[in-house]
């Protein structure tokens, strides 16, 4: 249990480090090109010194493996870190109490981004978002069908916390349903053929929390795949998979202790494998 | 697609190969058993911050975590 904003800064930003590490190697497996290292950005100055500068060094020695952790990330040039201002992370609508003004004003470059640029037609005024509203699946569909069209490629949501989950949930729901149980299963509930697409990433932390779906026993993720990425998977050139994607585990306290890092990768890697046989198929 | 060439130019590179060793970002990506780099690339990005004491039962924190990523 961490005890000071600076070491659960740094635990943060480990588990950061080593989802970068799994996305970018499941990316990599499926033959998509990463350009350079991933950029990190945080808000806590101190971390982030300590990230980048050669004499930095840590006091509280428990917390040591994850310094040194994200450092080699760093010196590997697989990750870079910068200091960026808490009003300007995203990051932020899945810890802190937004109104929906704020969180609009963060997701809209990530979400509700448009390639021609035009005014996003939505039904409802920008800032002036009912989160009740949202969460019916009628309001999700509706926000899903437009955001189809950004230019999100991949986006993981691994935290989201149990107290403003709304916001980021309700925009991600839906098209695609894969319920998974404790013997690591993945089937396919619903999809829209029309969205071809694949890739899973899953990551678990100790406070996924979601209470409509807060089953001991079964879990569900919900992808979310826009057309918009088309990735030629594996030696058949002509198989090309419009993709992707945005992916969320969607989880309970009880799973998440019992099940470990590397059986949800496992679980991942099993999903993807599913993906590619279904649109192999189609 | 996100222009970070600002961040570039101020980014220095630790010199810590005497200590971590020189990856270079390589090692498992040269696996000669992955498939060949094919479609658009993507440039991924992560958000960070953690919320200390969020959980009022137990007393953990909470990390968030947001990554992206934008094909170019």
């Amino acid at each position: 249990m961490e005890t000071a904003t600076h070491e659960s800064e740094f635990t943060a930003m480990r588990s950061a480090v080593d989802q970068i590490y799994d996305l970018r190697y499941t990316a990599r497996g499926l033959g998509v090109p990463i350009i350079g290292p991933t950029y990190m950005f945080g808000d806590n100055l101190s971390t982030i010194i300590s990230t980048t500068k050669s004499d930095g060094k840590i006091a509280m020695r428990w917390n040591i493996l994850s310094f040194h952790r994200v450092r080699e990330a760093v010196a590997y040039e697989i990750v870079r870190t910068y200091y960026i201002d808490g009003k300007d992370k995203p990051a932020d609508v899945l810890s802190k109490h937004t109104s929906s003004r704020t969180w609009y004003e963060l997701m809209r470059p990530l979400i509700f981004w448009r390639v021609n640029e035009q005014p996003v037609h939505c039904s409802r005024r920008e800032g002036s978002i009912n989160i009740l509203s949202l969460l019916s699946d009628g309001s999700v569909y509706y926000y899903m069908h437009h955001v189809s069209f950004c230019k999100i490629s991949v986006c993981l949501c691994a935290c989201i916390s149990k107290d403003s989950y709304n916001t980021l949930i309700c925009v991600i729901r839906v098209h695609v349903r894969f319920e998974y149980s404790w013997t690591c299963n993945v089937r396919l509930i619903r999809s829209v053929p029309s969205y071809p697409l694949l890739i899973l990433f899953t990551h678990t932390s100790s406070s996924l929390f979601f209470t409509q779906y807060n089953n001991t026993t079964n879990i569900k993720i919900n992808l979310y795949l826009h057309p918009l990425l088309n990735i030629s998977v594996g030696n058949e050139p002509k198989a090309t998979f419009r993709t992707m994607v945005i992916t969320m585990v969607l989880t309970s306290h009880d799973f998440c202790r019992h099940v470990s890092y590397s059986k949800h990768t496992q679980c991942a890697m099993l999903a993807t494998d599913l993906f590619i046989l279904f649109f192999k198929n189609k | 697609m996100p222009d970070y060439h600002h961040y570039d130019k101020q980014w220095s590179q630790p010199a810590w190969t005497n200590f971590y060793g020189n990856g270079n970002g390589k090692g498992v990506y040269d696996d000669p058993k992955l498939p060949d780099v094919k479609g658009n690339p993507i440039i991924m990005t992560t958000y960070v911050d953690a919320t200390l004491l969020h959980d009022s039962l137990r007393g953990e924190a909470v990390p968030v975590l947001f990554t992206y990523s934008i094909k170019r």
